[in-house]
């Protein structure tokens, strides 16, 4: 897809945000122009050939950019020139990881938490020090612990995350080392990490030497895999539908099927390959053994294949029962719901109910929909042509002979709705969604910078002085020399932020389903 | 025999002959009388369209009495045709554009006619809901068609919304309570989604029970009512077999797959300024008003609005839908308009207040003054003065 206003919009934004003018300047050349050579980018944004590289090493290493060799247009033959790419799917990573955080610490505890955040705070990273940097940022905040064990423990959750997929290897710096050492590469499920020195790790810790150098395994570069994370929010999202639609083992259900649709096929196909009841039966009882979902197995396997969510389909009761997971008209039933909601949202109950009709009837004249809706024919007229003002229903013009008279028409309007079109419409909105709440929360901060200045000069004196042992009266006319407005300022402002970064995260989920729409009906995004 | 004479036994002959006489039977029935004074009689009776002149199957003429001419107080041929039209249009009625179109009569001899016709008892005209503004004339003493006058849901030809609501609302609790009760039951997940399931005539009972409708609600109703509920996406379909053999429909009420979508949690998935607001111009993030409301909303406020939402969504209790963010008809724009934040913002307000405040002391004053004893006794005396 290529960017729209709102896409770019944001990106510029959150590019500033995270990575600095210099980033957003360079990153949003290759957004407006696509793949670009160095010295075209360089000419685009008008940098220093020496600052430009700082900054496209930078933006390779969090994966933002990526390159590969040209073609030399005259022989054919591949050039020395790298031609470098932006990765836009990677710019609005941030919020999806962002938003998998609680499911991230669910599955794998705080720890496997921390060495996730670990490497996306690097971009790319060898396994020692990942596993170093977690460690020590774990016994900055609990120092009692053993640093052996603690070691051992992030190693273990480093594997277990690659096993996962969660953590995937990263394009090395130096591409001739990469042949060298494949024997570290391909992770499977028995995947152990070669080259770890744990002994020499606690070596350096115990002598407060808080940096790794020259690991044995530095060649070998690590990320956080944008696509099994994706991966993992989807299956969520599904869970979390049939857990409102039915309950929460009915949710559980799902997410084993999920998990079985990726170790048995490619996670994003149409349809997953044949699940057989006794293979679903035991992996069930791997991850919920002794719930009522293992007693009522058939039963949900039962309402799943009858639901309207139209995830599961049962193929036949060869071996107890097959099963496959339709993930493609689940995706269509799971974005017609959500876009009745916002319809629901925007126009109100009966404007939901007059898009239903019509996403029911396909195509529809203005009469039959005031029948099927039950409502007075000017006020269902009224909200239709809103809804038809607001793009969320199209209409068509046809002429039809009358029959009675050679050359006379009589003109119908039939109403339908362009879903492709609509959903590219709501994504342009969740775009325009996140990046308004990102300008509104630069604006408030800028608008009362100088109380929040204030009061981290207050609060570091405050500190200082505390340190310092001073009197408990000096200390309360620092705290006193904040107002009462002020306070009730920092107040809101900090209600404020936090609802609008919670919103800017949120709306990811709503981005990510029209995405797998776009992506399954669509092709690429 | 003279021409009336020949006029009126011609009539009695037809009317004793329902399905009138042919050629050979004329002949024989008139032997004694001139055969060119009978054809004018024929004639005239035709042009007065007391009489129509058929053809069988075998092309032989068939001489038959006009059906209006059996109603008693239409003289003219113009009243004939026109109530002939109107009785060929049964229950549906007929428009009088095509009265008109039919006749090729003028309008205002038409609307004369009607009148007429209506007067007397005749036809009765019956506002359509097909169109607006546009009635139909029909027999009297037909009863119209329900697609005339929209069947129950339907009054004075006018839609009732306010009974369609309350049916709506009274088949959705049915539906949940049916839902709530077997949710507690301590069977298997197979056995509640069931059993929960609940057929039209399950519905008819419940409401019957409430005695909320004094009107008789039929099976067609609920079904209008229910398919209008499954495009509010409340409920699902689905069919059972009943002891008897029989499969009949069921309804259950459902949980829909996403309760808010993430987009539509703030303001901007359903701001109708979208498309107009950007870093430049007089709409930006940074001065919308719909972001200051909802970031003005107390964050328990927020709670409780998702909270009842989801409520009403699920369709536990409560009034079906919930107010509009962008109102659009003129009472939902009077109800929501922020009559609060222009008293407090309007300077009109608050200086007609503070000019009451002002002024009253100052009027008091004058008034106590002008009316005072001494004041009396003055103007007594300048009008004393002035000779008055
Ligand atoms: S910032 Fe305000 S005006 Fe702009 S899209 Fe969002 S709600 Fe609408």
């Amino acid at each position: 897809m290529s960017g729209t206003s709102q896409h770019s919009q944001l990106c510029s934004i959150l590019l500033r945000e995270a990575y600095g003018d210099l980033a957003e300047k360079v990153a949003m050349c290759l957004f407006r122009f696509g793949d670009l050579t160095f010295s075209q980018l360089a000419s685009h944004s008008k940098l220093k050939q020496s600052k430009l590289q700082t900054v496209l090493k930078g933006l390779i290493n969090f994966g933002l950019v990526q390159f590969e060799m040209g073609v030399d247009a005259k022989s054919g033959t591949q050039s020395n020139t790298p031609i470098y790419n932006l990765c836009k799917g990677r710019v609005l990573f941030l919020h999806r990881y962002i938003r998998g955080v609680p499911v991230f610490i669910r599955k794998f505890g705080t720890e496997g938490e921390i060495v996730l955040d670990t490497l996306m705070k690097c971009g790319h990273e060898c396994a020692s020090d990942i596993i170093f940097q977690a460690t020590v940022r774990i016994l900055k905040t609990e120092s009692d612990q053993n640093v052996a064990s603690v070691l051992e423990q992030i190693k273990g959750k480093l594997t277990e995350l690659i096993q996962f997929g969660l953590i995937e290897r990263a394009p090395s710096r130096q591409t001739e080392t990469q042949e060298k050492l494949s024997d570290f590469s391909t992770p499977g499920k028995n995947y152990s990490l070669k080259g770890v020195d744990l002994p020499m790790m606690v070596q350096r810790i115990s002598n407060d030497i808080l940096t790794l150098e020259d690991a044995e395994d530095q060649a070998i570069l690590w990320q956080v895999s944008r696509k099994r994370v994706t991966q993992l929010l989807r299956d969520e999202m599904f869970a979390e539908a049939l857990t409102g639609r039915i309950d929460c083992h009915a949710g559980n259900l799902v997410r084993v099927l999920l998990q079985l649709m990726a170790d048995t096929g490619p996670a994003m196909a149409d349809a997953s390959n044949i699940l057989h009841k006794p293979f679903i039966q035991s992996a069930v009882k791997n991850s919920y053994s002794g719930s009522p979902l293992e007693a009522h197995l058939s039963e949900y396997l039962q309402i799943l294949s009858q639901d309207s969510s139209s995830l599961v389909k049962n193929l036949g009761d060869a071996s107890g029962g097959e099963y496959q997971i339709t993930l493609k008209s689940a995706i269509l039933e799971l974005t017609w719901s959500a876009l009745e909601k916002i319809t629901q949202e925007q126009f109100g109950t009966k404007g939901a109910r007059i898009f239903r009709v019509v996403r029911r009837h396909q195509f529809i004249l203005v009469d039959d929909i005031q029948n099927h809706a039950m409502l007075p024919p000017k006020e269902a007229k009224q909200i239709l042509y809103t809804l038809v003002g607001q793009n969320f229903v199209h209409f068509r013009e046809m002429k039809l002979g009358t029959g009675s008279e050679a050359g006379k028409t009589s003109t119908s309007y039939y109403f339908f709705i362009n879903l492709n079109q609509l959903v590219r419409m709501c994504l342009e909105k969740c775009y325009l969604a996140q990046f308004s709440a990102s300008v509104r929360q630069n604006d408030i901060v800028s608008k009362y910078s100088h109380t929040i200045q204030k009061e981290s000069r207050l609060t570091s004196l405050y500190v200082t002085l505390k340190d310092q042992g001073a009197p408990q009266e000096q200390l309360e006319d620092i705290a006193g020399m904040l107002t009462l407005t002020e306070r009730e300022d920092l107040q809101k402002i900090g209600t404020w932020r936090s609802q609008l970064n919670f919103s800017e995260y949120d709306i990811d989920n709503s981005i990510l389903l029209f995405e797998l729409y776009i992506q399954m009906f669509k092709g690429k995004i | 025999m003279d021409t009336a004479k020949v006029q009126a036994k011609i009539l009695d002959v037809l009317k004793s002959a329902p399905n009138g006489i042919d050629e050979k039977a004329r002949k024989q029935l008139f032997e004694d009388c001139d055969s060119s004074n009978i054809l004018t009689v024929f004639n005239g009776l035709l042009a007065q369209g007391k009489i129509e002149i058929l053809a069988d199957e075998h092309k032989n003429l068939i001489y038959k009495l006009k059906e209006a001419n059996l109603i008693p107080g239409l003289e003219k041929i113009e009243d004939q045709i026109v109530y002939d039209h109107i009785a060929r249009s049964g229950n549906q009625g007929i428009w009088v554009r095509d009265i008109r179109t039919k006749t090729n009569l003028p309008m205002h001899t038409l609307s004369k006619i009607l009148k007429q016709l209506e007067s007397k008892k005749l036809v009765k005209s019956v506002k359509s809901v097909l169109a607006v503004k546009r009635k139909v004339y029909m027999l009297y003493d037909v009863m119209p068609d329900s697609r005339v006058t929209g069947g129950t849901f339907y009054q004075e030809q006018e839609f009732d919304v306010e009974f369609t609501d309350l049916l709506t609302q009274e088949t959705l609790k049915c539906l949940t309570k049916k839902a709530e009760s077997v949710a507690k039951l301590e069977t298997g997940p197979l056995e509640i989604l069931t059993r929960s399931f609940v057929t039209i005539s399950d519905i008819l009972k419940f409401i019957c029970r409430t005695k909320i409708f004094n009107v008789q609600i039929k099976d067609n109703d609920i079904q209008k009512i229910l398919q209008c509920l499954s495009f509010d996406g409340k409920i699902e379909c689905s069919s059972r077999v009943e002891p008897s053999g029989e499969t009949v429909e069921c309804f259950r009420a459902v949980a829909p797959l996403i309760s808010t979508p993430s987009i539509v949690r703030m303001p901007c998935g359903a701001c109708p300024l979208s498309e107009k607001c950007s870093l430049t111009g007089r709409i930006t993030p940074s001065n919308c008003k719909y972001f200051t409301d909802w970031l003005n909303l107390d964050s328990n406020e927020l709670i409780q609005l998702f909270f009842n939402q989801n409520r009403k969504m699920s369709g536990a209790a409560g009034p079906v839908g919930r107010p509009m963010k962008y109102p659009y008809t003129l009472s939902a724009k009077i109800a929501q308009f922020p009559f609060k934040w222009h008293v407090n913002n309007q300077w009109i307000w608050k200086y007609y207040l503070i000019g009451v405040a002002v002024c009253t002391p100052l009027f008091y004053k004058i008034q106590k003054g002008a009316n005072s004893a001494a004041n009396k006794a003055k103007w007594a005396e300048s009008q004393k003065k002035s000779g008055h």
